[in-house]
């Protein structure tokens, strides 16, 4: 569906990404790596934020939906005029941009929230509300970087249900430094160090390693090992 | 209705729309029980209501434009296709409908009270005060998002009236390129043509320069670049600016033989601009009071001509003993008839100080009728006696204190 091929990009004269190589597929899949790995900076070439060095994306006519790490909506603005100003940002006709975001609402499950004002969302309802301003355009992509950060336990179990509920019908790729949210949400994942991508397979191939299991889960042990190597 | 504000609530535009027509509205006020409004007056209005508005307009849009660009907006993603002049174009139309709007509702109130006033419209005058009005909004948008931050709206605020003050106080040199003109014109003057012309091409390229540099920096370049395209984007704008105020044109212009309309009373012939003919009976009944109180014709007055006669350098063979007479559009008449009568500027300061200032109390004599000062005990006729025989020597400023009123019984 989405084929990246030796990607390189960076920050002026310092590389980051190295020449990655990545086959994407319909479903989660989880971008890992430790701080400093890249994430950021392959979602950015992903999203076309970042313009790459060399390599590249075969997109087709694949259309993005981009959540970032940090963002903001207006505080107060109405949560549906904020999403339904994305779908129309995002090319949606403005006779359709309503309906688009009060799909996108009652997908992220915020549809009684739609006539409130953004600035009294909950952390969680801002974090779902902004997985649906990149949903309300119906993309075909949707990348999430860092979606579950900040969040409570109680909030990334929701926003972890839904992005796997998303991924049912679509490609995500979901930037993450949490393992967990991998264990619990990912079809697949990819590992991300030293501007390569050392790992590309299930959450089940990544736990098949070796390790002090009494410890550490299947998926960190077969995580650091990886990043061992 | 939700359409026409979104995607923001309808505080963002029926606030600043709602300022304007109070700005506008309170400043044209007490033009709408004038009897004799004047068309090239209430066509400036377009313009010079801009001080208010033009402000509030400015900093409207850079706060929309903060609110709409900040930084880390969710919908500010480079691949968008709406994203840059798309965005820019829809806020603009909004902002630009509802402020421009408010802006021609609060000014047709005058308009219709200026309806059977005198003279006619001129479009070209009310086309450059909507259009700077436009310039405004676009410019104080770009500004918001070039620098999408609260810190940079107080700022719009502050210099645009700081500008507009400044460009008020420098009198004609900066009326080409400031929407207010530091004097508004009167009956027998109209705006320039190439004036006209040229704050009309001036406006159009400020508006369309920021919206192409809205546009640009919507789209998050690269600071350096944001800077280039400033700088490329103002470049017009300011060479026009530089251009007009090296050679600065005429502000305004007046026909070189306004028709007339004239009478005569008591040797004296008044004149009113035929547009003001109505006002020939008005001008009379406001100066022969003097002239009776005087008693005869001054020696020094011949004729009382309106002031929209006079715009044009006049003929001194026709000028002399004129004196001008100010026929304001809302009934008053105003003239130096009295004091030029009663030779208040003949002489210099110490002459008239060492007479008792006398000159002032017969200047007060003929405006009122009554006789007080130096003047006081005296009665009317006896006052007109003087006035008669010593007259020559008031405006020759040859009186003597023997010469003064009572002296003689003294």
């Amino acid at each position: 569906m989405l084929k990246i091929e030796g990607i390189v990009a960076g920050y002026g004269r310092r590389k980051v990404l190295r020449g990655v190589n990545w086959d994407l597929r319909p479903g989660v899949t989880g971008l890992l790596g430790p701080n400093g790995a890249g994430k950021t900076t392959l979602l950015s070439v992903l999203v076309g934020l970042l313009k790459p060095k060399a390599g590249s994306i075969a997109v087709g006519d694949v259309r993005f939906g981009f959540v970032p790490q940090r963002f903001t909506m207006a505080g107060g603005m109405r949560l549906l005029d904020a999403i339904s100003y994305t779908a129309w940002i995002n090319g949606v006709a403005r006779h359709d941009c309503d309906a688009a975001a009060s799909r996108a609402l009652a997908a992220v499950d915020l549809s009684d929230k739609a006539d409130e004002r953004v600035k009294t969302l909950s952390g969680g309802q801002r974090q779902r509300a902004g997985i649906a301003a990149g949903l309300a355009h119906e993309p075909d992509v949707l990348v999430l970087d860092e979606p579950t950060v900040g969040l409570d336990a109680g909030q990334r179990w929701r926003v972890r249900d839904l992005i796997a509920s998303i991924g049912r019908t679509r490609l995500v790729i979901v930037s993450t430094h949490l393992l967990e949210d991998v264990s619990h949400m990912c079809d697949r994942v990819g590992v991300l160090t030293g501007g390569r991508l050392v790992f590309d397979g299930t959450v089940s191939e990544l736990e098949a390693s070796d390790g002090p299991r009494e410890r550490r889960s299947p998926i960190e042990a077969g995580y650091e090992r990886l990043l061992e190597e | 209705m939700r359409r026409t504000w979104w995607p923001l609530g309808p505080a963002s535009v029926l606030v600043p729309a709602g300022a304007i027509v109070v700005a506008v509205l309170a400043m044209t006020w007490p033009r709408l029980d004038w009897p004799y409004p004047l068309w090239v007056q209430t066509s400036a209005q377009f313009h010079q209501q801009f001080t208010w508005a033009g402000m509030i307009a400015a900093t409207w849009a850079c706060w929309y434009a903060t609110v709409m660009h900040a930084k880390d907006r969710i919908w500010l993603r480079p691949n968008a296709p709406r994203l840059g002049a798309p965005a820019v174009v829809r806020h603009l139309t909004m902002l630009v409908g509802w402020f421009v709007g408010a802006y021609l509702v609060a000014l047709v109130p005058v308009t219709l009270s200026t309806l059977g006033g005198i003279g006619t419209p001129d479009p070209l005058v009310m086309l450059s005060g909507v259009l700077a009005m436009v310039a405004a909004t676009a410019l104080g948008y770009a500004l918001g998002a070039v620098v999408p931050s609260a810190v940079v709206v107080p700022l719009v605020a502050i210099g645009f009236y700081a500008l507009l003050v400044g460009g008020s106080a420098n009198g004609e040199r900066l009326a080409v390129v400031a929407p207010v003109l530091n004097l508004e014109p009167e009956l027998g003057q109209r705006e320039s043509l190439p004036l006209l012309v040229f704050r009309v091409a001036l406006f159009i390229v400020v508006a369309v320069a920021a919206i192409v540099l809205a546009g640009r920096a919507a789209t998050r370049v690269q600071p350096w670049r944001a800077a280039v395209d400033a700088a490329v984007c103002l470049a017009v704008p300011a060479a026009l600016v530089a251009a007009a105020l090296i050679r600065p044109p005429v502000v305004f212009v007046a026909d070189a033989h306004p028709p007339a309309s004239c009478t005569e009373k008591r040797g004296i012939r008044y004149c009113v601009h035929a547009e003001n003919r109505a006002r020939l009976g008005d001008l009379v009944r406001a100066v022969d009071p003097i002239i009776v109180r005087f008693g005869t014709k001054p020696a020094n007055i011949d004729q009382v001509w309106d002031q929209a006669l006079t715009f044009r350098p006049i003929d001194m063979e026709n000028a002399r003993g004129l004196e001008i007479a100010w026929l304001e559009p809302d009934g008053a008449i105003e003239s130096g008839v009295a004091t030029t009568a009663a030779g208040i500027y003949a002489c210099d300061d110490e002459y008239t100080t060492r007479l008792g200032l006398i000159t002032g109390d017969i200047d007060h004599y003929l405006t009122t009728g009554v006789l007080d000062g130096t003047l006081a005990g005296l009665s009317a006729p006896e006052m007109r006696q003087w006035l008669a025989k010593h007259q020559n020597q008031l405006y020759a400023c040859t009186l003597t204190p023997n010469d003064l009123p009572g002296a003689e019984a003294r």
